[in-house]
């Protein structure tokens, strides 16, 4: 296995703030890996999320292919690592296709004109996704769950070694987000690296191999799902009372309770 | 967003745009015969105040108004783009007025104190755009966002306060309160050979340059971090549109004075005839701006003879009800 990403240090405050957003991080993805971003609002995933594509002057260092983030020219990182967050949301309406060829705009020319290797790719994203009967639909015509997978299309059109996900799941219905982190793990099996931020520790458990729970900034704990979702991760964490099970294949699942027997135990 | 056939549509329209010019020469308060307009422009004799009318009037009127509407259209649809805000534009944001303030403050010095001011003008328009739009954007700003009401009243402040300055400094400057409609409501009389010239220059570099930035345009259209993360520089693209688009603006300002709606209206009109590229929605916004500011002009020059009526109020009259349409479903779609 080889290392895609190292973070050392990374630190990083909002501009007229002295709270540090990210504070002190180390750690490293292994290709292939999928890592789940867990924490509550305010605990610095998107920050993180930010740092690693780059749109923040964070301290200490990102290392992409042990490059330093900040110093890879701005089309040059939009080829390896490729962003997903909560919606897409053009000011236009524009047909699926026309959404999806935008995910080659690193490859293309001046000119944006697509050659026969961006064009496979645009292909390949639309039946990876099975959404090939979309192709010609105006996006906004379509419904909430479908524009997402459109959205992930595009994503996938950029064919980047990275996927980033900013809880691209959290406006999904259960089969919609079934769908599209099944897609993202057969991207993972195909030797992309997936980092995802999720509001839904379940989905968090059942797709990471690997999970990172933030708290203020830190990181709180790192591990196997079984390892890191604890009773009193969640109390420590969210200050929420809950019941783990053990779901099929072994999967952690924690269940939320209004008990109150419970929850002032 | 490539439909290369959607290319074609533009060559196509070439014969008709010749015969439109031919046509809107013709038009007038006197009657020019179409026949006698050919023969003039391909240099074939014709009577002689008739070739004074053609080549030395109507002419460069409808040159320069083909440039002035291109100018225009192509920087009002990059601004939507750029803005992420469908009803943004030169007029709207209170660059046209800052630029005509500039422009008047360049000929009032040049009529008081130093007339080589006067070649300076385009200059003044500038830099006066440049201030009027960032005032705009700072004032309308809200967490880095621009929201679109903020955006219109931040646009109608500018706007009421340079025109305010317009009209202070012609009555300051010739004591003669007429010119104001000239400068506020725009028009193409008066167009001379090196207006056309100008305007000419400036609005086919605005063309080829916004057609060549459309794949950043088309990346921005889904907000400036979509934009980042396909690899877009977006601050270098941001300064390079407000900067090229104020002067190309300026430029146009500068010779036929403010002429509102045309930078709205019609990158809206061209997209929803040929869809939101910018590939394809530039040089359409270039076509169909050039051909309405011309039949505007033929309007508003011969309608109402002997008087001329100022060409602002024509594309006024078409433009304010589409913008109230488009305000009204902003939404999403536009």
């Amino acid at each position: 296995m080889s290392e895609v990403l190292k973070i050392e240090n990374l630190s990083y405050v909002y501009p007229k703030s002295s709270k540090k957003a990210l504070d002190s991080l180390n750690f490293s993805v292994e290709k292939g890996e999928i890592i789940g971003i867990i924490g509550p609002n305010g605990s610095g995933k998107t920050t993180l999320i930010k740092a690693i594509s780059g749109l923040v002057e964070y301290e200490g260092s990102i290392k992409l292919f042990g490059k330093e983030i900040k110093s890879i020219p701005r089309t040059e990182l939009a080829k390896k690592i490729g962003v997903m967050a909560q919606e897409f949301s053009p000011i236009y309406d524009a047909r699926a296709i026309d959404i999806v060829e935008m995910g080659r705009t690193p490859y293309t020319n001046l000119f944006g004109d697509l050659s026969d290797l961006d064009k496979t790719y645009v292909d390949f994203a639309f039946k990876a996704l099975n959404i090939a009967h979309l192709r010609e639909r105006m996006f906004y015509s379509l419904s909430g769950g479908e524009r997402q997978i459109v959205y992930a299309a595009k994503v996938f059109a950029q064919s980047p070694e990275i996927f980033l996900l900013d809880e691209a799941t959290v406006h999904l219905d259960i089969g919609n987000a079934q769908h599209l982190l099944l897609k993202m793990k057969e991207r993972a099996i195909n030797g992309a690296t997936v980092i995802a931020t999720f509001h839904d520790i379940n989905q968090a458990s059942v797709f990471s191999d690997r999970i990172i729970v933030m708290k203020s900034g830190k990181i709180y704990s790192m591990g196997e799902p079984e390892e890191v979702i604890t009773r009193k991760m969640i109390k420590e964490v969210y200050n929420a009372t809950c019941e783990i099970v053990k779901g099929p294949s072994n999967v952690v699942n924690v269940l939320m309770t209004l008990d109150t027997m419970l929850v002032n135990r | 967003m490539v439909r290369f056939s959607k290319s074609r549509v533009f060559f196509l329209t070439l014969p008709f745009i010749l015969a439109f010019v031919l046509v809107n020469i013709a038009i007038g308060p006197v009657y020019v015969p179409i026949v006698d307009v050919f023969k003039s422009l391909i240099g074939m004799k014709v009577p002689y105040t008739d070739k004074i009318i053609i080549l030395q009037l109507r002419l460069p009127r409808v040159l320069l108004g083909l440039g002035v509407g291109a100018a225009l259209s192509v920087t009002g649809n990059a601004f939507q783009a750029m803005l992420k805000n469908p009803l943004a534009d030169p007029y709207i944001l209170g660059v046209s007025s800052g630029a005509a303030f500039g422009a008047i403050l360049a000929n009032v010095i040049a009529q008081l104190y130093y007339p080589y001011f006067v070649f300076y003008m385009w200059i003044f328009a500038f830099v006066f755009g440049l201030l009027a739009t960032a005032i705009t954007y700072f004032v309308s700003r809200r967490h880095g966002k621009l929201p679109p009401t903020e955006l219109i009243l931040s646009g109608v402040i500018v706007n009421l306060m340079f025109g305010a300055g317009v009209t202070f400094l012609i009555v300051y400057g010739w004591r003669d309160v007429q010119i104001t409609s000239f400068w506020l409501l725009g028009s193409l009389s008066g167009a001379g050979w090196h207006d056309v010239l100008l305007v000419g220059i400036s609005s086919t570099a605005a063309v080829v340059f916004f057609t060549a930035i459309s794949k950043y345009l088309n990346a921005m259209v889904a907000g400036e971090e979509e934009a980042l993360y396909l690899g877009v520089n977006v601050e270098m693209m941001k300064l390079l549109i407000f900067v090229i688009g104020t002067l190309i603006t300026a430029i146009a300002v500068s010779t036929s004075g403010i002429i509102g709606f045309v930078g709205l209206i019609i990158p809206h009109i061209s997209r929803r005839l040929f869809g939101s590229d910018h590939r394809i929605s530039t040089p359409a916004s270039a076509i169909f701006g050039g051909v309405f500011l011309v039949a505007c002009d033929t309007v508003a020059r011969s309608a109402f003879t002997p008087a001329e009526m100022p060409i602002g109020t024509i594309t006024a009259l078409i433009g304010a009800p589409i913008f109230i349409y488009i305000l009204r479903r902003r939404v999403q779609n536009v």
